[in-house]
């Protein structure tokens, strides 16, 4: 019995070698996508990718289980053992993530529309399968319709995602193999809501949507400063939004949250929307500065979730208020004419909370009234407090760049003789345009738009209310006051007939568009290429696709660059 | 009938390497038509006029890239490479015969009749959704591209799709 049993792994190992050898092939065959400008990627220009993914590609959809199998039942803590081995099945479940990553990216979407023959077995039928761009990977995918087969693929991919933060969680150092591939995870568990239309509704309903939200936060919260996991971030950022673009989502994420994360997070005690709130912060505060485009899809995701926001924590609130503040200072709101979306942003969430949720959200409501000037001065702002603050912030660069601009009208050391305009190595007229351009200064009209768009109602009608309760409490007690009675006063008032009518619950939803497919497929081979460069199997010189570099420096810019493999970077 | 078609471009090709993975050696007639369909997908296309060049063809010389993308397919199950060999039996579900049903003891038909029962649930759990996702409609054909695995002993690990015994869960 023991000696079938060592056959039999003995068998596996050996089959394990010999499937990485043959993905290897499979994907270097595969890769022309690489070698394509985003410009011009097609996804269905590629004759390689339309082979393997034909109707008639042999043994095609036993290789779409093979690989959807090996991922899902892939379990990186089976054994402290293998956590020393070398683990050839880790080789296999890496490049069948990728393969399969890239056997979905091609092609158009397959039709979830149930066909099957005489025997009751699912079938595509020919004139759907001879159409141009029909890919066997993606119908099949988009045909799991078996609910326990689909809580089967939720529990494996996000098993392991959480692994990314429990190898780095045991007393032992090294006792949990981390996982290589998350990222190709991240893309698959993309694709799996994207194309299947009931992957999302099932685990919404299902399964426990929490166990995708604790990796992906951790995932965040560790990426937040490399400007090289700046596509880690996206990514994680637009799982999140697709996903709080639903009810059960929202009202999900009031689970307590009681997993300890290994990094510095702030010890809380609330549900997994403090724990979003709380890494988009993080994020705000102390992410690199490629990170500001993502700022409003962080708040839209918050606020997608704020109408069911049942409690959220002490830390969580006092978090979310001094976002506004620094959202709300000089530096920030004029640093582009429309900066002051994100305070909308953040006016609506607190909105949706007090409108919605008031009675379980005192920590909110008594950091709200705490800050009370930050919001009063906002909310009554005039054009000469804007231009004051606003010299104050950017008084000193402008009259720098004012300055500049003026000599280089005056000047004629930009002009040849034939008027046309010359480049100097020391021209810095592009940080002149910078400064000009990102900067303005406040006008009545955008003081206007300004007023429009921040809605302050609900926040000042609340205040106008609160704070002489609050004021009357700590004068009873000569100005010494516990804060939770303080809480306690708060959760016993009642804003009915106090607020104005609520306003209708906004959602705002992810639609499928070419960009976020082409950035994909940038991120997936970009990820692709970075994990095969011990053994490289892509010409790096010819990559198209994505620029490739290395510390900064474009690596096949220049020969004498120095190919230092481990610190790619693709961007 | 067998077509392939290709829109868009990847970039200019090399001359030489273009004709190794996917000239065929046919006539240049032939030949370009050819290299506008290259490949196999079962169906037709009504844009190529296929009666006149006859692509039904089962003996016309396939582009080595083709070949080379369908022998890294067949190599992914190549019994005692990539996969075991199994006998291909003649049902790849769970059902048992009546045989072993009789030798069933009290405990064994009482534990499938509640695994007969949660899957009479999760049934009716998943035509609920289907019906929600707008999926009510099932359409069926006498024809058509089978998407279960066959045979699904080769398959490298169970778990979606596959219900034969015979294949292991890591």
């Amino acid at each position: 019995m023991i000696s079938l049993q060592l056959l039999s792994e003995s068998n596996t190992r050996k089959f394990d070698k010999n499937r990485v050898e043959v993905l290897r092939l499979l994907l270097a065959a595969c890769c022309d996508p690489l070698y394509s400008t985003a410009e011009e990627y097609n996804p269905l220009a590629s004759r390689w990718l339309s082979v393997a993914t034909a109707a008639d590609a042999p043994n095609a959809i036993c290789l779409f289980y093979s690989l959807l199998n090996t991922i899902i039942t892939y379990d990186p803590k089976q054994g402290i053992s293998s956590a020393f081995a070398a683990d050839a099945h880790s080789k296999v479940v890496e490049l069948s993530a990728q393969i399969l990553c890239v056997l979905l990216d091609c092609g158009l979407s397959g039709s979830p529309e149930l066909v099957r023959n005489d025997a009751s077995e699912d079938i595509v039928d020919f004139e759907e399968a001879a159409k141009t761009g029909f890919n066997i990977f993606r119908t099949t995918l988009a045909r799991i319709t078996n609910g326990k087969e689909l809580s089967l693929i939720y529990d494996g991919l996000t098993r392991l995602l959480w692994n990314v933060h429990e190898s780095g969680n045991n007393l032992m150092p090294g006792s949990s193999k981390g996982i290589q591939c998350y990222q190709e995870i991240l893309v698959l568990f993309w694709k799996m809501l994207d194309e299947n239309p009931l992957f999302m509704s099932h685990i919404l309903t299902n399964c426990d949507i929490t166990k995708i939200v604790v990796p992906i936060c951790y995932i965040l919260y560790q990426s937040r400063k490399d400007p090289t996991r700046i596509g880690l971030v996206h990514i994680c950022t637009f799982l999140l939004l697709k996903l709080s673009g639903e009810r059960s989502f929202a009202v999900s994420l009031n689970k307590p949250y009681t997993t300890r994360l290994p990094c510095d997070l702030p010890l809380f005690t609330g549900g997994h929307a403090d724990l979003i709130s709380i890494t988009f912060h993080k994020l705000v505060v102390n992410g690199c500065i490629k990170l500001v485009p993502l700022y409003s899809c962080f708040l839209t995701i918050i606020c997608n979730v704020s109408p069911y926001w049942r409690k959220m924590s002490l830390v969580g609130a006092v978090k979310m208020v001094n976002l506004f503040e620094l959202l709300a200072s000089p530096k920030f709101i004029f640093s582009s004419y429309r900066a002051y979306q994100h305070l909308a942003q953040l006016l609506e969430i607190f909105n949706n909370i007090i409108q919605y949720q008031y009675h379980g959200n005192q920590h909110l409501v008594y950091a709200i009234v705490r800050r009370k000037d930050t919001f009063g001065k906002l909310a009554t702002m005039s054009l000469p407090r804007a231009l004051s603050l606003y010299e104050k912030a950017y008084g000193d660069q402008t009259k720098k760049a004012k300055e500049l601009a003026r000599n280089r009208i005056v000047s004629v050391k930009h002009v040849d003789e034939d008027g046309k305009d010359v480049k100097h190595d020391d021209d810095d007229s592009d940080d002149e345009d910078d400064i000009l351009s990102t900067h303005f200064e406040p006008t009545e009209s955008w003081l206007s738009d300004f007023k429009d768009k921040m809605p302050f109602e609900t926040l000042t009608r609340l205040l106008q209310h609160l704070v002489p309760v609050i004021d009357d409490v700590i004068a009873r007690v000569d100005g010494v006051v516990d804060e939770s009675v303080i809480l306690d006063v708060l959760k016993d008032v009642t804003m009915v007939g106090l607020l104005p009518v609520p306003h209708p619950i906004v959602i705002r939803k992810y639609q499928p568009n070419q960009y976020t497919a082409l950035w994909f497929t940038a991120y997936l081979w970009g990820v692709i290429y970075v994990n095969h460069q011990n053994l490289p199997i892509f010409d790096g010189k010819a990559i198209k696709l994505f620029r490739v570099s290395v510390n900064g420096i474009d690596k096949y810019d220049d020969d004498d660059t120095d190919d230092d493999e481990s610190d790619d970077e693709y961007e | 009938m067998l077509t392939f078609v290709f829109l868009g471009d990847l970039g200019e090709a090399d001359v030489n390497v273009e004709s190794l993975c996917w000239g065929t050696g046919e006539a240049e007639e032939a030949g370009d038509f050819r290299d506008s369909i290259v490949g196999k997908i079962i169906g037709v296309d009504e844009r190529f006029n296929l009666a006149k060049t006859a692509v039904d063809d089962e003996e016309a010389p396939e582009p080595l890239a083709l070949l080379a993308i369908h022998a890294a397919m067949h190599m992914l199950f190549l019994p005692q490479f990539t996969c075991d060999f199994y006998e291909e039996e003649a049902k790849d579900d769970d059902s048992v015969s009546s045989d072993e049903e009789e030798e069933e003891g009290y405990l064994e038909k009482n534990l499938k009749k509640a695994e007969q029962e949660e899957d009479e649930r999760q049934a009716k759990v998943d035509k609920a959704m289907k019906n929600e996702a707008g999926l009510k409609k099932i359409s069926y054909a006498a024809e058509g591209i089978l998407l279960q695995p066959k045979p699904a002993c080769i398959v490298w690990a169970g778990g979606c799709g596959v219900k034969s015994k015979k294949v292991r869960i890591h």
